[in-house]
């Protein structure tokens, strides 16, 4: 089997992340994320590679959305709504409840003011959030009888989720943008061993690992009181939701223990209604502000204000958070230009730009910035970056492969050059294959196919014993037969004693396997199952005459013993003795004795061999080894070998043996 | 499996469920009876001087049972606690001659129950056993009884641990928070080691009704409950003896053993145990539990409703699609109210009481079916014009907590509630009321402090131990139990209104008794288990069958008098025995390597085919997949491999086969069976031909078929014989 993965965007490229995936038959859409760098078609992903006809809610069985930021969620409403998939799509609560939020925003920033076309509108937001289904977290949902999808912790931001994925025995995990270490208000990633087959994870931070949290908490309050105390102004563009909760509460609790007086803004009207959201999702942050939230709620800032387009011109230094995040237009592009030209002020870039937003080409340290034809700003402010951003880095991203031990590794979500060197390292210190495909491309992966079935618990218990039965109570794993296959055999007798104590790890299995439309593939007693279905067998026994010379033989046999005996002087005695007694003697009894020695000594430790003399015969099951009775056989002479069909292989394996134990050539 | 019930029917659930080498207990509930039985403490952990000032009215005559009690208390210091239970009993019997007849039977059982289980109580046996006149010599015997120094302490039944191997049970489950007070008992008494699971809500609400209890019946600072409770008394004598309240120590330590989980998060453990809970309708978090052992199925149907409009997830029905055998626990009891009827009449209720300028009492905890209540009441208030008058006020250790934490558990309730966060706004009306600015709605801790002073009348105060015995409703009730404008109303399930209400006969306060239940009753259970798969089994408690059946099934209590039928079979469980069930064929899952797959010749016959399969079973990390054999282990294998042949051998077939290899000259003789003197009567064929210069013969019976030829031609004959059959 094979699981298939075409990144449709994310892959080599941060932003419109957009993954689709086809697992067990199923296809799946990870993400349908817009890219905020681009105005024009390229904004959304390539949704004709799905479909050329348009056809997507036949093609896809599922949408799955990881978080609320809108390079994950951006392009949802325009799939939905303007390209016609009409399928089921999930995420998390908080997710379905801000997202709508973010993309109203955002689209009145794009259409209301830059007049843009061809851009959903608030009613296809609000169609689109109806079809949403919202999980829980660990709470397994059937797709269908087949897809089954989970969601795990992710960090990142409030109800950002990792996904598992399974169809049949192939897995699939999908983690969004994720954090493996607790911040001041959500908790790090957390995913079960789950084993996936693919693991798909961003790879943002590819190459950093950061510094302690706490030095960077320091760094960013230092660098902020520092530019209010000289009398700057400080713009900390963010957006209205994740990581600028976190700021303002480091902000707030610092300003409280400082009793500073500087005022701070928060620009978004969304700040109340973004508040209220954290309020009311708790459950969603870390334990901390869970178990304090009855007394005091960490979302209830004291010190920070609503922002008015007024106090723009206020003198005297004060803290402003401005959306939206990357500086690409609204209120914290307008305030950038305003204080951009004086080197007093500071700009703290918290998050990460994409590739042509005015916040990359700010970060780039561009001294002159053009915003559109008509505006070019001078950057003269301070410019600080603070890797806020709530990404997993290169130990975090190991860390997670390690926690769910994933077979295979896809990267998305980050720059190329950055991506070949975490490939690199994943697959020298795990030596799993890691990709990392560029958008449009595949990548496919083979999975081992495994069949689930369910075996009868008395079958199992009746081969349980047996093995025990057959075996002697010291060799319980050493006479196992992928240890004596594998080990030499005389390593295993020198360090018995370890061996003897752990139970047997393999048992031999035979049985029918009843495959039954619309139900499980069971695997029960052969003889059980024939009986249910009411088919009767039919007997075919085999009697086969085993021609042998008995005269030879005899002489060889007693060759082989004398020679043992007294070396190879007593020929001649020999010789004479035999000729007396070949009289009376009883060829046949003397054969059948010959014979169970060697099956006694070959398979009599399995089987039982049963030496029958008033008869004389062997009996082993069905297999019946006997001298001539009647006189037509006597004729014949040699020896008669029944058996039933049903022993087939063992009478096969028993006539190999007897015609090897009455050969004359010893 | 067997199926063990702990607690009387009628109480919290708590039940042992053996599944193959499993040990699973399904919720751990505390027996609620005897709270009936004891004494008024007021307002919680006070003291003693505190109490007789405002209690001496009602309580006066209460302070005999207490000084028995309390000597009982001390002598179980040096001997053991079981004397309490006996001397409680007793006493309140004497004090409130009317108990026994309010509670009838049951009571009965519960006086007879430690003298008979208990062996080492002689001296309890006879006291419980004699009349009226022992109470004193009990107190005799137990000491000089000192009132200044008594410490009132509320003793509580246990579940019967005394059968089960406590260290032995793999896993607790619980369903909800009413299920779940006796926990701390187990993981803090006894050597229990397993494991537990309920959901976050349930988790969280559990706490808050230990805390509650604790608050309210937990033992006065004198005395450590470690030090009084001999462990393995407890375990041995859990049935018949009597405890104190555990501490809000032992609360934490048990909480944070208990792994929370979601709706449908698969939990797997040891392998071939699977745990599933599902909504169940009842309340936040509320669960019934779904237990996989191989492939049997098994569904633990607790408190579950499948009332309309209620705030929590709806009731999810999938966990019986898969289930063959049920068990259902905690069923509405006969005659209850119709939910939608008792909220209309507990409207009306406080709407005439508040039109009266009165007050309204309403004794339950905060949590549940509230929620929902609030509103209705709060609409009909406003519809009646009365809002602007009224002031709701929540009264207990917990109040805070439970009021806001359920206001942030969107996730779980149902889709009409989730909607609310999305807009956003708290899903449940109190979160609304309680905003400060509007005044409407205030929580306290308790009576004392800011409660009187912020007290605006009228006033609707909800909160306190529905019985009546301790908390916050014990002061309110002196306060304005005299006025016969207060009402006082029960609303809450599983309680009984005329024993909390035997020591404040005197009082002239309005009572009222709306007890509201949204549990399944047992026409709703069936309707259920009609609607989804029918289980094989289904188990419910014996008060909601009419008659047992001598093969262990029953008649059920419903208005159709359901019975077994062919597909599902009822039956009823009830304390102190055991059901067996046998369960149908067992399966393990077991994963077919691909390679094994490969090899492997399916035949068909009909819908069905068979395909005959060997293979190495490893077992590894608890999951086992069939791999192909090693060359030693196929050569072991051939040792026991059984072929199969089917079908009917057919003579033209087999000779057109042999004439194919090149047969010639068979000789077909028809034998009737009489001729043979071996065979008896069956009649046979025999062909006879030679191949290789070797005689051959083959001989066909109905059901046999026998080659008789020299070896090194049978395997030139072979094929012509089988091909007449299907082989495997």
């Amino acid at each position: 089997m094979t699981i298939q993965i075409v990144p449709l965007g994310a892959g080599q490229d941060v932003g419109r992340s957009c993954i689709l995936v086809t697992i067990g038959g199923k296809n799946i859409m990870l993400d349908c994320g817009m890219h905020m760098g681009y105005n024009d078609e390229r904004r959304f992903p390539d949704f004709s590679y799905i479909s050329k006809t348009g056809d997507f809610t036949e093609m896809l069985d599922c949408v799955i959305i990881s978080h609320f930021h809108l390079d994950h969620c951006g392009a949802l409403p325009y799939f939905t709504e303007m390209c016609g998939y009409d399928g089921n799509i999930y995420m998390t609560h908080p997710t379905k409840a801000i997202c709508p939020m973010l993309l109203e925003d955002y689209r009145k920033i794009t259409v209301d003011k830059k007049g843009e076309r061809n851009f959903f509108n608030s009613q296809n937001i609000k169609d689109c959030m109806k079809k949403v289904v919202a999980v829980n977290l660990h709470q397994t949902i059937m797709v269908d009888d087949d897809l089954e999808i989970c969601a795990y912790y992710a960090g990142h931001v409030l109800g950002a989720a990792m996904f598992y994925i399974r169809v049949g025995e192939e897995s699939l995990v999908y983690t969004g943008d994720y954090n493996m270490t607790p911040d001041r208000h959500l908790g790090s990633a957390w995913i079960d061993k789950v084993k996936p087959d693919v693991l798909i994870t961003e790879s943002t931070y590819a190459t950093t690992i950061r510094d302690s949290k706490r030095s960077r908490e320091r760094d960013f309050l230092k660098k902020v009181h520092d530019c209010v105390a000289s009398g700057g102004n400080v713009i900390i563009p963010v957006f209205a939701l994740g990581r600028a909760q976190e700021l303002c509460i480091l902000i707030e609790t610092y300003w409280e223990r400082m009793d500073l007086r500087v005022p701070i803004y928060f620009s978004a009207g969304l700040t109340e209604k973004a508040n209220h959201f954290y309020r009311l999702f708790i459950n969603w942050t870390n334990e901390k502000i869970k178990s304090t939230f009855v007394h005091r709620n960490m979302f209830d800032f004291k010190h920070i204000r609503a922002w008015d387009r007024a106090y723009i011109d206020n003198p005297g230094p004060m803290v402003v958070f401005a959306t939206p995040g990357m500086l690409h237009s609204g209120t914290s592009l307008e305030l950038f230009k305003k204080w951009a030209p004086d080197p007093k002020n500071m700009v703290i870039m918290p998050g990460f730009c994409v590739a042509g937003t005015v916040g990359s080409r700010v970060l780039a340290g561009e001294k002159m910035i053009k915003t559109d034809s008509f505006t070019t700003i001078e950057v003269n402010l301070q410019v600080k970056n603070l890797s806020f951003s709530a990404h997993a880095d290169a130990k975090g991203i190991m860390q997670l492969i390690r926690q769910c031990e994933a077979k295979n590794v896809v990267l998305v979500h980050g720059e190329k050059s950055s991506m070949g060197f975490l490939k690199s390292r994943i697959m020298t210190e795990f030596g799993i294959p890691c990709f990392d495909p560029a958008n449009g491309t595949t990548v496919s992966i083979e999975t081992s196919h495994v069949i689930p079935i369910e075996m009868s618990a008395s079958l199992l218990k009746q081969h349980l014993i047996r093995q025990t039965e057959t075996q002697d109570p010291g060799m319980t794993t050493s006479s196992s037969p992928e240890h004596s296959s594998s080990d030499d055999n005389s390593e295993q007798s020198d360090f018995k004693t370890p061996v003897d104590i752990r139970p047997s790890d393999k048992v031999l299995i035979q049985g029918m396997l009843v495959m039954d439309d619309g139900k499980p593939i069971r695997l029960e007693d052969a003889d059980d199952v024939l009986e249910k279905v009411g088919m009767a067998d039919h007997k075919v026994r085999f009697e086969v005459r085993k021609a042998y010379n008995a005269t030879a033989l005899r002489r060889a046999v007693e060759n082989a013993e004398s020679n043992e005996r007294q070396g190879s002087s007593a020929m001649d005695t020999d010789e004479s003795q035999t000729g007396n007694s070949y009289q009376e003697w009883d060829s046949d009894g003397f054969a059948l004795n010959l014979v169970y020695v060697a099956l006694e000594r070959s398979i009599g430790k399995q089987i039982k061999v049963v030496r029958d003399e008033e008869d004389n015969s062997i009996v082993i099951r069905s297999v019946k080894i006997r001298a001539p009775t009647d006189k037509d056989e006597f004729e014949k002479g040699g020896l008669l070998v029944g058996w039933d069909y049903r022993d087939e292989d063992l009478a096969t394996r028993v006539l190999s043996i007897v015609t090897l134990a009455l050969s004359a050539n010893r | 499996m067997r199926l063990t019930s702990l607690l009387p029917d009628g109480e919290p659930n708590c039940l042992v469920l053996k599944v193959r080498q499993m040990l699973i207990m399904l919720d751990c509930g505390l027996g609620q009876e005897q709270l009936y039985a004891m004494p008024v403490r007021e307002g919680g952990l006070i003291d003693d001087h505190h109490l007789k000032e405002n209690n001496s009215s009602t309580t006066g005559s209460a302070g005999d049972i207490t000084t028995g009690g309390t000597g009982s208390k001390r002598k179980l210091e040096e001997t053991d606690i079981r004397q309490d239970w006996a001397s409680f009993l007793k006493a309140s019997s004497m004090q409130f001659p009317s108990k026994k007849h309010a509670r009838g039977s049951h009571s009965n059982s519960q006086t007879t129950q430690p003298a008979s289980s208990s062996t080492t109580t002689g001296a309890t046996s006879s006291l419980s056993g004699s009349t009226d006149g022992t109470i004193p010599a009990a107190a005799n015997t137990t000491g000089i009884p000192s009132k200044s120094a008594s410490t009132r302490e509320y003793m509580f039944k246990l579940p019967d641990f005394s059968g089960v191997d406590l260290k032995a049970i793999d896993v607790v489950v619980v369903s909800n928070y009413n299920h779940l007070l006796a926990l701390p008992y187990l993981t803090e008494y006894t050597d229990f080691q397993g494991r537990i699971f309920a959901t976050e809500p349930t988790i969280e609400f559990g706490r808050q009704l230990m805390i509650e209890f604790v608050t309210f019946f937990g033992t006065s600072v004198t005395s450590s409950p470690h030090e009084i409770i001999d462990r393995k008394e407890l375990v041995a004598r859990a049935g018949a003896g009597l405890y104190p309240a555990y501490t809000h120590a032992d609360i934490k330590a048990c909480i944070d053993k208990i792994q929370p989980v979601r709706f449908r998060e698969h939990i797997s453990l040891f392998g071939s145990l699977k745990l599933t809970a599902h909504s169940a309708g009842y309340c936040l978090g509320s669960s019934n539990w779904l237990i996989q052992i191989g492939t049997e199925n098994i569904a633990y149907v607790s408190s579950s409703s499948t009332q309309q409009n209620l705030h929590p997830d709806l009731f999810d029905g999938t966990l019986l699609e898969n289930a063959s055998t049920v068990v259902a626990t905690d069923l509405c009891p006969r005659g209850s109210f119709t939910y939608d009827n008792g909220v209309n009449q507990v409207c009306q209720t406080i709407a005439a009481t508040i039109a009266r300028k009165g007050n309204v009492l309403v004794p339950c905890t905060i949590s549940g079916f509230l929620f929902d209540l609030l509103e209705d009441v709060h609409l009909h208030l406003g519809r009646m014009g009365l809002l602007t008058q009224v002031q709701y006020s929540f009264v207990s250790p917990v109040a805070d907590t439970a009021l806001q934490y359920s206001n942030i558990l969107a996730e779980w309730m149902a889709p009409r509630k989730q909607e609310m966060v999305y807009i956003p706004e708290a899903p449940l009306l109190h979160g609304i009321l309680l905003e400060k600015e509007k005044g409407i709605a205030k929580h306290y801790k308790s009576v004392h402090g800011a409660f009187s002073s912020d007290l605006k009348l009228p006033c609707i105060v909800f909160g306190g131990h529905p019985s009546l015995r301790s908390g916050p409703m014990v002061n309110l009730l002196h306060m304005w139990g005299n006025k016969s404008s207060n009402t006082i109303l029960f609303i809450e399930p599983r309680m009984d209104v005329v024993s909390s209400m035997e020591p404040y006969e005197n009082l002239a306060i309005t009572q009222h008794a709306v007890q509201l239940d949204i549990r399944l009753s047992i026409d709703q259970l069936v309707d259920v288990m009609n609607k989804y798969r029918h289980p094989r089994h289904v188990l419910v408690p014996v008060s909601a069958t009419n008659s047992r059946e001598s093969d262990g099934t029953s008649e059920l209590a419903d208005t159709k008098r359901t019975t077994s039928t062919s597909s599902t079979r009822w039956s009823s469980y009830k304390v102190g025995e055991s059901v067996q069930l046998g369960m149908g064929s067992l399966y393990e899952s077991v994963l077919l390597s691909e390679e094994l797959a490969k090899g492997i010749l399916p035949q068909a016959f009909g819908n069905v085919s068979f395909a005959p399969i060997a293979g190495s079973l490893s077992i590894y990390n608890n999951q086992m997949q069939l791999k192909p054999a090693s060359v030693q282990g196929r050569q072991l294998l051939s040792l026991y491999t059984q072929r199969l042949l089917l079908g009917v051998m057919n003579l033209p077939n087999l000779l057109a086969g042999l004439t194919a290899i090149g047969v010639v000259n068979m000789e077909v003789t028809e034998s009737e069976g009489t001729e043979e003197k071996e065979t008896g009567e069956v009649p046979e064929i025999k062909v006879g031909f030679e191949l290789h210069g070797q005689a051959a013969t083959i001989i066909l019976r109905e059901k046999e078929t026998i080659l008789k030829c020299d070896e090194t031609v049978r395997s030139l004959l072979r094929e012509p014989i089988l091909k007449c059959f299907q082989c495997f």
